[in-house]
């Protein structure tokens, strides 16, 4: 019986190690990827024609190209793009890929 | 008159910047220069339609900096002018211009050679093609990375900032040269928002901008899609365009003008908008790279550089490209210098990027060494300033004026002749002038000072 109460004890805490340190492994990655909001806020005024802050459809894709739908980047998945997947977008896209590719 | 009183003006500004700077600075221990390929002088702090800048970084580095406002590359093409950054010379006296045959020799003094005789720790991250390390520019580098060909800021600042984390860690003293192709033809960098500069338009040179030697095919407001632009090996396996393919498709042109597809006034909208989108691309990472270095805590024991190693021809003379010749579109290049403690001003005089190798070895404190370049903390009034291209052409440019002498005319002279030949000849605003005007002769001794 203590046996088992101790190997759950340690399962437990193994997953609760393995949770924190996924937490930190996606918190250091979605640091390293965003682009600071103060470098992206002038690239999301340009292209955010109602000013509202964010990219809709209709404004992503005036802009973009049909190869690289909004939803690659809309990661909370709620249609429209913010300052922080802006960011994400533009770190992590490399723009070499769009050459040669056909539409 | 008024652009007289203009100049002197800026140049008494600039005098007294400097002198600030000489009573002023703290010495700075490291550098971290920027190279903006294909960058022109005029985009930095351009706005938009809207009036929404198209360089906000550069913006803010410029209020803080000496914003040389009349500075000219040596050359016209990466490769040569990139040569000339690094020692000080004109790049044809470092070799052949002809890829197959250019090597810059691994003992050239470069100023990452010069520093690291001074303690310094020499490091680039450079975006591959014409910057290659076997075009022996990694002279003198401790450590030379090149990313992938003709890549942009997106790749080298991250793996610039890696290296920066581990400069800034260490006890040396460091010049770190950072470079992208983000506003090289074909001018897709900005990614996934490469219509930024001309939203919503839909025709046909949004696919055919994918090829990258689409905008190699346009002779001013015609697409000639079948012309085959000539390209030359660099010895090596790599080809690069050859820049005999400019009078190739001038030739083409005239021969098969039926080949000819009109360009709509959206299409050209949407060329050259691709080009301020990829310029807004550039100032991101340039961001990037300026905010970390304050993060780290260098931003007062570092001086920043940035610049271009040359323009870009944006049809003003028919072509996307920079090598065709040297008008101010193609070789009038930014130069921002950021000293830590020293007031920022404008400095409205020529001035050589060959200097720029100079003036970091004055700040750094390492010998002056006999060469092209002046440092740019010393009066420069009397500058006449020198560049060449592959093609043959020749110009200089000084507080007279420009003299610009196309390959033709240089073939046929001796620079050690008294009068000028029959040329291309315009002041700043680009009109002609006559052939009687005193400045003509006071620009051809210029030009022969300056080269021989």
């Amino acid at each position: 019986m203590r046996d088992a109460a101790l190997r759950i004890s340690w399962g437990t805490s193994a997953a609760l190690a393995a949770g924190l340190a996924c937490c930190a492994l996606w918190w250091a990655f979605s640091r390293r990827e965003a682009l600071p909001a103060k470098l992206v806020a002038p690239i999301m005024a340009a292209a955010d024609q109602d000013g509202d802050g964010r990219l809709s459809p209709q404004e992503y894709e005036v802009v973009a190209p049909p190869a690289t739908p909004l939803v690659y980047y809309d990661w909370d998945g709620n249609g429209a793009l913010d300052l922080r997947e802006l960011g994400v977008m533009l770190r992590a896209t490399d723009p070499t890929w769009l050459v040669r590719l056909p539409y | 008159m008024k652009k007289n009183r203009r100049r002197v003006s800026g140049l008494l500004v600039g005098l007294l910047g400097l002198l600030a700077c000489a009573c002023q600075a703290a010495p700075p221990t490291s550098f971290l220069v920027v190279s903006m390929d294909t960058f022109r002088a005029d985009r930095v702090g351009a706005v938009d339609a809207r009036g929404l800048p198209l360089t906000p970084s550069l913006d803010r580095l410029a209020q803080q900096s000496l914003v040389f406002t009349r500075a000219y590359a040596q050359a016209n093409e990466t490769l040569y002018s990139h040569a000339s950054l690094f020692t000080g010379r004109y790049p044809s006296e470092l070799g052949a211009l002809s890829y197959e045959r250019f090597r810059l020799p691994p003992d050239a003094a470069t100023i990452a050679a010069r520093l690291a005789w001074d303690g310094y720790r020499s490091e680039a991250v450079v975006a591959g093609g014409h910057m290659s390390a076997h075009f022996g520019l990694q002279a003198g580098f401790h450590r030379y990375q090149a990313m992938q060909d003709f890549s942009s800021f997106q790749q080298t600042v991250p793996a610039a900032l890696e290296r920066l984390e581990l400069l800034a860690a260490g006890d040396d003293p460091f010049l770190l040269f950072v470079h992208g192709y983000d506003t090289h033809s074909p001018y897709l960098k900005a990614g996934p928002l490469h219509r930024l500069d001309a939203a919503g338009y839909q025709g046909p040179m949004l696919v055919h901008a994918q090829n990258p030697l689409t905008y190699e095919r346009i002779l001013y407001d015609r697409f000639y899609p079948d012309f085959v632009p000539t390209q030359v090996s660099d010895g090596r396996g790599n080809q690069f365009l050859s820049h005999e393919s400019f009078d190739e498709l001038e030739a083409h042109a005239r021969e098969r003008p039926e080949d000819g597809i009109p360009l709509s006034e959206a299409d050209l909208d949407f060329l050259l908008g691709s080009y301020d989108a990829a310029v807004r691309h550039a100032d991101l990472f340039v961001g990037l790279l300026l905010d970390n270095l304050e993060e780290l805590g260098l931003h007062e024991s570092t001086v920043v550089i940035v610049l271009a190693d040359h323009g870009e021809d944006l049809l003003e003379h028919g072509h996307f490209n920079h090598r065709l010749s040297l008008h101010d579109e193609n070789v009038h290049v930014p130069l921002l210098l950021r000293i830590p403690g020293v007031q920022p001003a404008r400095i409205d005089v020529p001035v050589a990027l060959a200097d720029v190798g100079e003036t970091i070895a004055a700040l750094a404190g390492a010998r002056a060494r006999p060469g092209r370049g002046r440092s740019l903390l010393e009066p420069q009034a009397d500058r006449a300033v020198y560049s060449e291209s592959m093609r043959g052409d020749v110009s200089v440019r000084s507080a007279v004026g420009r003299l610009i002498l196309p390959r033709d005319a240089t073939q046929e002279l001796s620079l050690q002749s008294e009068a000028p030949p029959r040329a291309w000849l315009g002041d700043d605003e680009g009109g002609e002038l006559s052939w009687q005007d005193e400045r003509r002769a006071e620009l051809w001794r210029s030009l022969c000072e300056t080269r021989l």
